[in-house]
């Protein structure tokens, strides 16, 4: 079935060997019961796919713990300080700590992670603990005194993608009326993953489902739904993204050559789409590819979800409304006309008293070609 | 009388010649093959390195003298399966056939089992079908192989005029857990390098590689004789391996002369994968008695005065079983090892003729 969809790529892989690879990391991600940690950056770019989360959760019936609430208590994991150099590793820990303590409050051995930075990091953390005797005695002491709190270490570290390919099935099963398939010819739309560095390269043997070479979270949901996942050169290459580019501009650049060779790499295999887990790599995905056309002039144009998003088209949820997409650089349009998923363009930017939000038009005048920028401008 | 018998288990070369040393002496041996033929992995090869000699001749050329020698039994697809009592009367029981077979010496000469390159997932072996592995490549190589010797890639048939060989894949490296270096494989990779720029004079051959250890006599020159041949040597490991929609592969390495990253797009990637322990390693030490060492390989009595004695009396150790080697040096351990289990038979107490 695979390798007969597959085309040319039948030819260059062993499909059986390529499925038989990843099972050699199999992690074990709890059915149900976890605390439910949001992340700092994910709802700024793409404000739907947070917000979709408690939703897909109720849908599938899942005992999580999580209000929108600032009684939440949740907090940043402290991981763009971490990676930022600015913070002390106690910090971090305490602060992880607390997040583990708010779940084991709540009557949970288990936390769901909303950003891959923060998956990392929780790993990170809990990985220290392993290897260093006496640090959990110590951040003990200082989880006490900060906070008056306890905690233990949990006993699961979930990715929310983590979750949804648990239940992926089942979603596809009960609740999906798309499929990842274009609608006039019938053929599987060819789905390009791109996993978080921080879900599968740091801890490749116990974190990440699929290990680092051929991680299967993401593109074990293509093919759950109706795809095929595409391999291709520089798949495992990071997106670019990396604290030191987002915060200095000159190192900018970088980021958009990185999604640059990617899009080099991925343009043969005729992807219909990429789709991420990472709130990073989304938003550089995505935005890069408009870069790239205005200092190349070369549109690659590749729609780029997040896996929630991609979720919530084929559950049928409102394209703009929901799902949000109106916040993409690249347009998710065309996706949507090959699926068959109906869409009203003209209620994209309609707020909650259909009054029109939009200010594209606005913008798109105001903001001058990439090489129009003249010295003192602030760049973005 | 079972004082005077000698076993060994393993029919590749080291155990051969240690059967054909043993009756040049006077002793008696049982060879015992698990595979239905002796020669082990070298009857395989065309050529085996340095001088461009064929592996299949060495092989029939030991047959042929353990065939006329009224001192040796071969006995293959049979494997042990339970030693009992000690030197100089060892109880050997052996399967199929629950046949028991007593002896006063064993001679372990189990070999090697080639490097699982699937292990290392970053190259794509076993995924991207114009990755190969250095054993694959010997096949190709070989007129009497599934191609007649010509070099044609697994995807499409293609002739491959542009290869990359990638060294000391599982050897040298710590992910995998295999620290040792495999000793072979920058020998038999320049010699498959040679042998491709000899058959495809216009191929362009490179290969990466951490440090060339050509250290035998004749090696060095081997590998001189490759590079004035145009063969490209780019120090460096590979990073990873990826795949293109017409099946070429693209290799990613740093350069750690120039300490650049290189990419590079290849019709055919050949992985010279290093060895492991022979898989029943554990098995046969548990049987026996003998010790292995952290590598896997058993463990010599006395590495430097005596590194073909096991750990346990009367039992002795000969070619790749106590690490990696050329062919010559397993050949010379066959002969050593018959050495010492002479030496040991001439010792014990109303044995002497």
């Amino acid at each position: 079935m695979l390798d007969e969809h597959r085309g040319f790529e039948a030819n260059i892989y062993d499909a059986k060997a390529r499925e038989n690879i990843w099972r050699r990391y199999i992690k074990e991600i709890p059915e149900d019961g976890y605390l439910l940690l949001p992340s700092c950056i994910l709802a700024v770019g793409y404000p739907a796919t947070e917000a979709m989360i408690p939703g897909l959760f109720d849908l599938l019936g899942l005992d999580w713990n999580w209000n929108l609430k600032p009684e939440s208590m949740c907090t940043c994991c402290s991981g763009i300080a971490y990676h930022g150099d600015v913070g002390t590793i106690e910090s971090t820990l305490v602060t992880t700590a607390r997040l583990w303590s708010l779940a084991q409050e709540a009557g949970y051995d288990a936390i769901a992670v909303a950003c891959v930075t923060s998956f990392g990091v929780h790993s990170e953390c809990f990985d220290l603990y392993r290897e260093e005797p006496g640090l959990k005695k110590r951040i003990d002491k200082l989880l006490m005194e900060a906070c008056g709190r306890k905690f233990e270490l949990p006993r699961h570290i979930a990715h929310v993608s983590d979750v949804v390919y648990k239940h992926r099935l089942r979603l596809r099963d009960e609740f999906m009326p798309y499929r990842l398939i274009e609608k006039e010819t019938g053929r599987p739309l060819r789905g390009v993953d791109h996993v978080g560095c921080h879900y599968n390269k740091l801890f490749p043997l116990e974190r990440s489902m699929g290990g680092a070479e051929y991680c299967e979270v993401l593109s074990g949901l293509v093919k759950a739904w109706g795809g095929v996942d595409i391999d291709y050169p520089e798949r495992r290459h990071c997106c670019g993204m990396g604290f030191r580019q987002c915060m200095i501009t000159p190192n900018r650049g970088f980021t958009a050559a990185c999604v640059n060779k990617k899009m080099v790499s991925m343009e043969p295999f005729a992807p219909d789409f990429i789709v991420t887990n990472c709130p990073g790599c989304e938003v550089y995905l995505d935005k890069e590819q408009w870069a790239i056309k205005e200092l190349t002039g070369k549109e690659y144009f590749i729609p780029t979800l997040t896996y929630m998003e991609l979720v919530g088209l084929l559950l049928g949820w409102d394209p703009y409304d929901v799902v949000g997409i109106q916040f993409h650089t690249v347009p998710v349009e065309p996706l949507l006309d090959k699926i068959g998923i109906p869409y009203d363009e003209s209620k994209s930017w309609l707020g909650k008293n259909g009054q029109n939000l939009s200010c594209r038009d606005e913008l798109l005048k105001a903001t001058p070609a990439a090489g129009e920028y003249r010295q003192g401008d602030l760049l973005p | 009388m079972a004082g005077k018998k000698v076993i060994i288990l393993g029919g590749g070369v080291a155990g051969m010649q240690t059967a054909v040393a043993l009756g040049e002496i006077g002793i008696e041996s049982v060879l015992i093959e698990k595979e239905q033929e002796l020669g082990g992995r070298v009857k395989n090869y065309d050529k085996i390195f340095p001088f461009f000699t064929s592996g299949k001749e060495l092989v029939q050329g030991l047959e042929s003298h353990i065939r006329k020698s009224s001192l040796i039994k071969a006995m293959c697809n049979t494997t042990v399966t339970r030693v009992g009592g000690q030197a100089p009367d060892f109880q050997v029981s052996l399967s199929p056939g629950n046949e028991m077979i007593r002896a006063g010496v064993i001679v372990v000469a189990t070999g090697f089992e080639p490097f699982d390159a699937s292990s290392q997932e970053e190259y794509g072996y076993g995924i991207y079908k114009n990755i190969i592995t250095g054993t694959e490549l010997e096949r190709l190589l070989d007129p009497e192989g599934p191609t007649n010797g010509e070099l044609r890639r697994p995807s499409d048939g293609k002739i491959a005029k542009k290869i990359a060989i990638v060294f000391c894949v599982g050897s040298r490296s710590e992910k995998v857990g295999n620290n040792y270096c495999s000793r072979v494989c920058c020998s038999y990779s320049t010699k498959q390098a040679i042998g491709i720029k000899e058959k495809y004079p216009d191929s362009i051959v490179n290969c990466f590689y951490i440090d060339v250890r050509t250290y035998g006599r004749g090696f060095e020159e081997m590998y001189r004789r490759a590079q004035e041949m145009g063969i490209i040597y780019i120090r460096g490991r590979v990073a990873e391996c990826g795949v293109l929609p017409n099946g070429d592969i693209t290799v990613r390495a740093e350069d750690t002369l120039l300490g650049k990253p290189v990419q590079g797009v290849f019709d055919l990637v050949s992985l010279s994968h290093g060895m492991a322990p022979c898989c029943d390693a554990a098995e046969i030490a548990e049987v026996l008695g003998i010790a292995t060492a952290e590598d896997g390989f058993f463990t010599c009595r006395d590495s430097d005065l005596y590194p073909n004695d096991s750990t346990r009396e009367g039992v002795f150790l000969a070619g790749a079983a106590i690490g990696l080697k050329p062919i010559p040096d397993c050949i010379s351990d066959g002969s050593a090892v018959a050495a010492r289990v002479a030496a040991f038979l001439a010792k014990l107490p109303g044995e002497a003729e």
